[in-house]
């Protein structure tokens, strides 16, 4: 076991001729908490999505698990891995989107047992059983059986995390997960994810709910772009910020 | 957290618009006989006109000749066995051809957007060449030009390329059948191709992420979705392919059309005969668009316009569909080609 959970290592990526990530460089201990901040456009989305492969990467590599993310390394040239390996390599990462993308065609439960069954060849008893508690974990055990159109935003984000977590995964990624939802909303979702720190979770999460970044992670980064341009304990961070940047970027989101 | 006050949270869930399934498949297959007894008494009543004097007096007053045609005829032409031989032979070949042009569509559309570049080519080539080229053309190479190619390629021997040979120059049907389903193919894969394209890209990227690969969250997660776009074009497909077959009247085929021909040969009633298998063709074609505009409705998902009336239905078939409320995503399809 690897004691890092990821190790991101220089990655650059561009789309075409922008350049969207310039080196980034982070390393997220097991059970650690990292909030990403940064304005739009820095690359905080395209970061996570590189780190389970949805983006290759030009450059650079990510390490997840101990494990070189997407690649091989043959020679020193990085390789694509077959696409069936990189699947069950993601299979351990979770990730929840910020406009939820739940499956419409299927049930809360169903959506929560899809990949457990159809991926990992769990029975469906176990994986019904499973999901219910998962369910119930964030709160929607009586909505199981609904769709996600006859759901609210707070309830769809909500039932989003139980399908990742029904994989089991090693580590979480949240990009913006709250900030879809109408503001009365956002607390549920928020509770559901501080309890998952509180269990140990590997997170990395975007995201600007300050009071959140302040009470549950243990590390804020921010993205200026492409690169982290600062980091600290969340006290330090929001509190004595030293790059002029961050100062500037923390006010306007204060 | 923020601080703003607003009105109740949208928790409460809409309310369940879906009946039991019995009922709602009660309600499909009545409505269906009801709009058909209705049309059925309407013809009738149009026939029992036609076969009135006043007809054949207006006639004669408007054109100074006595009126020519034999409406009583219309009976006798539905009663033929061969008729209904042929109708049999029209709809299996229109079912089987379709069901295969579905397949070919799907597989074509994902090799389109296949990460093999040979698979894209191939798609394309396939596509480019069957929707710019003449049905009848296809099908007439099909029947007579292929058995000789593939005899030549075959030389001499009785190898399976010589028994392809013999059985599509032998069965018309075969031929049809196989110039009929190219041909669908790849019309159907443009309409594959659209209703994957409204899918949000979410969805698979939200596959991808919990471990599935490219397959998979096709066949679980994309396509399903994808079915709601893709069927209504494709029960257009359906309606249209069986008014295509009388095309397979050309190379021999025991179809309405060709069956037609032949009684009109043997009893010179040209006008009356074609009007009857007219008739027949019209009433394959609208029970099919009243299954089509069932299930569209049900697709929409509203309880209240699966009991749409029989008035509904009227209007429906002789004035097109109403405007009711579509995915966006249907109305984007490219519009249909003259073929
Ligand atoms: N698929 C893509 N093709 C081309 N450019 C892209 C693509 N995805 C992102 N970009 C560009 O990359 C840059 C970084 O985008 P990214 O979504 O990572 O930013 P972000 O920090 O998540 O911003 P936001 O806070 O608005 O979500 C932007 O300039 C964006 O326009
Ligand atoms: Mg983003």
């Amino acid at each position: 076991m690897a004691a890092q959970m990821v190790e991101a290592h220089q990655v650059h990526k561009y789309f075409h001729n922008l350049h969207v990530l310039r080196g980034v460089d982070l390393d997220v201990k097991r059970g650690e908490v990292v909030v990403i901040l940064g304005a739009s456009g820095s690359g905080k989305t395209t970061f996570l999505r590189c780190i389970n492969h949805l983006e290759k990467i030009d450059g650079g590599r990510i390490r997840v698990n101990g494990h070189l993310m997407g690649y091989i390394e043959r020679s020193g040239r990085m390789v694509e891995q077959k696409e069936a390996l990189v699947a069950r390599q993601r299979a351990e990462i979770g990730m929840v989107f910020q406009r939820f993308n739940l499956f419409p065609h299927m049930t809360a439960l169903e959506n929560v047992i899809e990949a457990p069954i159809h991926v990992k060849g769990v029975d469906r008893k176990a994986a019904g059983a499973r999901a219910r508690e998962l369910l119930a974990k964030v709160g929607l055990v009586e909505k199981a059986d609904v769709y996600p159109h006859q759901l609210s935003g707070g309830q769809q984000q909500r039932v989003a995390i139980a399908r990742a977590l029904a994989m089991d995964p090693a580590l979480m990624l949240f990009d913006e997960p709250t900030s879809a939802l109408d503001p009365e909303l956002v607390g549920d979702v928020l509770r559901a994810m501080r309890q998952l720190a509180e269990e140990g979770m590997t997170m990395i999460v975007v995201t600007h709910e300050v009071g959140f970044a302040r009470e549950v992670a243990h590390r804020a980064v921010l993205m200026d772009t492409g690169a982290i341009l600062e980091e600290g304990s969340p006290d330090e961070f929001f509190t004595r910020p030293q790059h002029p940047r961050t100062k500037q970027f923390l006010s306007s989101i204060l | 957290m923020s601080t703003t006050i607003r009105p109740a949270p949208a928790d409460v869930p809409e309310p369940e618009l879906r009946g039991p399934v019995v009922e709602r498949d009660a309600w499909f297959v009545a409505n269906i006989v009801l709009t058909l007894a209705g049309l059925l008494v309407a013809a009738f009543l149009v026939y029992s006109l036609f076969d009135q004097e006043p007809i054949k007096r207006f006639w004669l007053a408007a054109f100074h000749t006595t009126f020519p045609y034999d409406i009583a005829y219309l009976k006798t032409y539905f009663t033929f066995p061969q008729v209904y031989r042929a109708v049999q032979v029209t709809f299996v070949l229109a079912i089987l051809a379709q069901t295969t042009g579905v397949v070919l569509g799907l597989f074509s559309a994902l090799g389109r957007q296949s990460r093999i570049a040979v698979l894209r080519v191939l798609s394309g080539l396939y596509i480019w060449v069957w929707r710019g080229t003449p049905v009848f053309l296809q099908l007439v190479l099909t029947a007579y030009g292929v058995p000789l190619i593939l005899e030549s390629m075959d030389a001499g021997g009785a190898g399976v390329l010589t028994k392809i040979a013999l059985l599509i120059a032998t069965s018309s049907f075969a031929a049809g059948y196989v110039a009929l389903s190219l041909n669908e193919g790849a019309y159907m894969s443009e309409i594959v191709r659209a209703g994957i394209e409204a899918i949000d890209r979410g969805q698979m990227e939200a596959a991808k992420a919990l471990g599935m690969t490219y397959g998979l969250a096709m066949r679980r997660i994309v396509l399903p979705q994808a079915l709601k776009v893709i069927l209504p074009p494709t029960g257009n497909e359906f309606i249209s392919m069986l008014k295509t077959t009388s095309l397979v009247s050309y190379i021999g085929l025991q179809e309405l059309t060709l069956v037609t021909l032949q009684i009109y040969a043997h009893n010179f009633k040209v006008v009356e005969s074609l009007v009857a298998a007219g008739i027949f063709y019209l009433a394959m074609t609208t029970v099919l668009s009243l299954i089509q505009a069932q299930i569209e409705i049900r697709l929409g998902e509203r309880r209240s316009e699966v009991r749409a009336s029989l008035t509904d239905n009227l209007r429906r078939i002789f004035l097109g569909a109403p405007q009711v409320r579509r995915p966006a995503t249907v109305a984007a399809l490219p519009p249909k080609e003259h073929r």
